[in-house]
């Protein structure tokens, strides 16, 4: 039965890179794995001229704060549903492997395996982007480190999916069966208690940065945050190991927990089952909604739909993309986080605008960082665009609108709702430090900035929205959009370098924008607000190059053929 | 009405369709039939511009679809086998949504028309999720029909219907064709095609087999006279020697 099972997986990856590989016959992906090469030497293994040293302290901070972010990760598996989706078999596994004579512990470890081919393929690439990280070990070391803090972070989420699971389905006999898990959960819960109860104050009383800092690292020394740390520090060890030696020490200890969790999660299989067909069923749903063309967006089976939008019968078309987009967003939930993140920013900064101190001054750069993460991130998190579309392309095919048109509606469901959420924020900022007269920059540059904003920023939108789209619509082979099974942090590895790649796209089609803005500020110099002017005409620029990819993205999107998935 | 002239798709070296020809005038109905892998679904898709022709011309209402794709698209409504629907609009918002695309001002008065005779009034609120595979379907068939549109194609459209719906399906097309709509039917329902069609395509390998009324395919094909549709069917697609005919 093992041999079957191998003989499946060994199939479908030979297959799948024959597919990948003879799409290579035609030109653009030709060239664009050209381009990937050279990007993945420049990123990955191009020799660092100076390898660095870290600061021993820095390293130690390092340490617990990836033990932290693993701890956050790991309470995470236990709070949200997300890890039960490495269990989601596909229609043709349940098909053909669920009525077959395995056993659910076998069907466990295929799934297992399966997952270790991602943790796999990302260890290797976080050796790569971490190789100047100032690690003394060896790459075969820090691989091994990597994947043993990966599986461990995995297996544990998704023991956490089956004991929430069991719970649900078995209720008193579930409670028997996961007793030591759900003790050590609560006992989770009351450490984080103690750590709240004695750390808010001082972080409240704390007053900038250093200050606040200073309490969140007193706050991880308290007992209770040690004791909750334990384990996380235990995983985390070897990846920060300082000598073969003690990689060897850590290694043990990590190796351990990761055999304990993997012996915790397969004797899980009486949650298995039902764990297994939920995801399945969530999958197949969203797997089923994209093969039938219907949608890929999640929507909860039987949730009534309350709100909705009021669209004019009569107006143009595109418009009736961007209402359809809007309306995705709402019900599933997504934009529902983008206001979420906007009102806590405003909340945040309400004291800090009472104050008008150096807390303005740190709401505001905060709630800036917050645009520019948009800037890089929004379009990647939002997908409200052609990218949830993508498995709808032969019912909007039929539909009596031009490609460009279609492609500028889809650019812009994306692009309006990330730039709102921007310009929320730099209104933020501004409000923040409206009464802070010592700030370097003047109240009447900051004033202009933030009017130029809407329109700068929804021009940059688009443009990384574009970026975005051309990626899909040009290479619909190899972009994968809106992942079936979800990544989790083992698979953060390839989200870094696809947007890499996407950031370095952008910064190119900048260039003529940033061109424009040098030469007219230099040739303008000499009047009062010449940079109002250049940032005009270099938003004027970047509008255009987009509206021209848009233009040429919207004939590519008129020859798109479904069948050919090319 | 619609316009097929010497419509020709390539796979690479595979050779989906050839040289297919026909039209289909306001008030016809033309029955598409052939068996699995024929042509069909190319050659609808084709017509309903979600795929180019490698060579040939296709005009929807006098619009060529290569030349004036939106002005040929306004004109036509194209319901495949398996609705194509968008999983977070509700069954009343996916009709504001084709209102708007296709410009039909009045659309607001014509939808409570329209989901009462495809019996969705229950269901208006309603995401695709919650609706069984008729419901789909039917909901796909009133997206279709909202427009008027000038040229009908559909892909087994009785897929998923009960009964009921499928008598309603069957005079609903009846009725758009008599309204002088031209539509193509595309089923392996044979008894359906026979029914509804005023005329036949029959394909095989990308090919025309027979084109005209049933009587014309008939007459051309002495051998295969006084048979029903199924035998002249299976002996026009048959790769080998047609099995000996059952003596009517």
């Amino acid at each position: 039965m093992i041999d079957a099972l191998l003989y499946l997986t060994g199939s479908t990856i030979r297959n799948r890179f024959g597919v990948q590989a003879r799409r290579l016959r035609q030109p653009r992906y030709a060239l664009a794995l050209v381009l990937g090469a050279v990007y993945f030497w420049l990123v990955l293994l191009r020799p660092a001229s100076q390898p660095s040293q870290a600061p021993t302290s820095l390293w130690n901070n390092a340490e617990t704060v990836a033990a932290l972010g693993i701890l956050l990760l790991m309470l995470g598996g236990w709070v949200f549903r997300g890890e039960r989706m490495a269990l989601a078999f596909t229609a043709a596994e349940v098909q053909f492997l669920f009525p077959a004579p395995l056993t659910r512990r076998g069907l466990i470890t295929f799934k297992l395996f399966r997952s270790q081919l991602v943790i796999l393929f990302n260890a290797v690439i976080w050796i790569f982007v971490l190789r100047r990280s100032g690690s003394v070990l060896a790459a075969p070391l820090r691989f091994v480190g990597t994947w043993m803090l990966f599986s461990n972070l995995s297996l544990h989420r998704l023991g956490a999916a089956l004991v929430r699971t069991s719970l649900v389905e078995h209720g008193r006999a579930g409670f028997r069966r996961h007793l030591p898990a759900i003790v050590l959960g609560t006992a989770s819960a009351v450490a984080i208690f103690l750590i709240l109860r004695d750390a808010v104050p001082a972080i409240r009383a704390a007053r900038g940065a250093s200050q606040i800092t200073h309490a969140i690292e007193h706050a991880a020394d308290l007992p209770a945050a040690r004791a909750l740390l334990f384990l996380p520090r235990l995983i985390v060890a070897p990846s920060f190991a300082q000598s073969t030696s003690e990689w060897m020490r850590a290694a043990g200890a990590s190796l351990l927990i990761l055999l304990l969790q993997l012996f915790w999660v397969i004797q899980s299989d009486v949650a298995f089952e039902e764990a297994a067909v939920q995801a399945s069923v969530e999958r197949a749903r969203r797997v089923d909604a994209r093969r039938r063309r219907s949608g890929q967006a999640a929507v909860s089976g039987g949730k009534k739909v309350k709100r909705t939008i009021p669209l004019r019968p009569s107006g143009l078309p595109g418009g009736a993309i961007v209402w359809k987009n809007t309306l995705l967003l709402m019900r599933t939930g997504r934009v529902g986080s983008v206001i979420g993140l906007a009102i806590m920013a405003i909340v945040l900064s309400l004291p800090a605008v009472e104050s008008r101190g150096i807390d303005g001054r740190f709401v505001a750069i905060a709630a800036l960082m917050m645009v520019v993460l948009l800037i890089v991130l929004g379009s990647r998190v939002l997908q409200n665009d052609f990218r949830q579309d993508a498995e709808h392309v032969p019912a909007l095919k039929t539909l009596p609108i031009s490609g460009a048109q279609l492609v500028g509606a889809e650019v812009v469901s994306s692009a309006l709702p990330i730039s709102l959420l921007q310009i929320a924020l730099v209104i933020v900022a501004y409000g923040a430090t409206l009464g802070d007269d010592s700030l370097p920059i003047p109240l009447g540059l900051r004033t202009g900035v933030l009017l130029m904003s809407p329109l700068m920023l929804l021009t940059i939108n688009a443009t990384t929205v574009t970026i975005q789209n051309a990626a899909a619509l040009l290479f619909p082979g190899w972009v994968r959009v809106s992942p079936v099974v979800g990544g989790g942090v083992e698979a953060m590895g390839q989200g870094i370098l696809v947007t890499g790649v996407l950031l370095l796209t952008f910064l190119v089609a900048l260039l003529p924008a940033a061109a424009t803005f040098t030469i007219v500020w230099w040739l303008l110099s000499r009047l009062h607000n010449a940079w109002i002017i250049a940032l005009l005409l270099a938003a004027g620029v970047l509008l255009g190059e987009t509206w021209l990819a848009v233009r040429g993205l919207g004939r590519r999107f008129e020859k798109l053929e479904p069948t050919s998935s090319s | 009405m619609i316009v097929v002239d010497s419509f020709t798709k390539l796979y690479g070296d595979l050779v989906a369709v050839e040289n297919l020809s026909f039209s289909v005038a306001p008030g016809e109905v033309l029955g598409l039939v052939g068996p699995n892998g024929a042509g069909k679904t190319t050659t609808l898709r084709a017509l309903a511009g979600i795929i180019a022709p490698t060579r040939g011309r296709i005009a929807i209402a006098g619009h060529e679809l290569a030349r004036e794709p939106v002005e040929a698209k306004r004109r036509l409504a194209f319901i495949p086998d398996e609705p194509q629907l968008f999983e977070y609009l509700t069954v009343e918002e996916h009709l504001r949504f084709v209102g708007r695309m296709y410009g039909v001002a009045d659309a607001p008065a014509r939808i409570p028309g329209l989901v009462k005779e495809l019996e969705l009034q229950d269901k208006q609120r309603a995401l695709p999720t919650e609706l069984s595979r008729g419901m789909r379907q039917k909901l796909a068939i009133a997206c279709g029909l909202l427009h008027d549109p000038a040229a009908l194609i559909l892909d087994e459209p009785l897929t998923g219907l009960d009964p009921a719906g499928m008598r309603r399906m069957r005079e609903t097309i009846a009725a758009r064709a008599r309204g002088g709509a031209a539509v193509i039917l595309s089923s392996h329902l044979l008894h359906l095609v026979e029914e509804l069609c005023t005329k036949l395509l029959v394909i095989h390998r990308g090919r025309s087999m027979a084109y005209g009324t049933f009587e014309e395919i008939v007459a051309e094909r002495p051998q295969l006279a006084g048979r029903g549709l199924e035998d002249v069917f299976l002996a026009l697609t048959s790769d080998t020697e047609a099995p000996p005919l059952p003596k009517s």
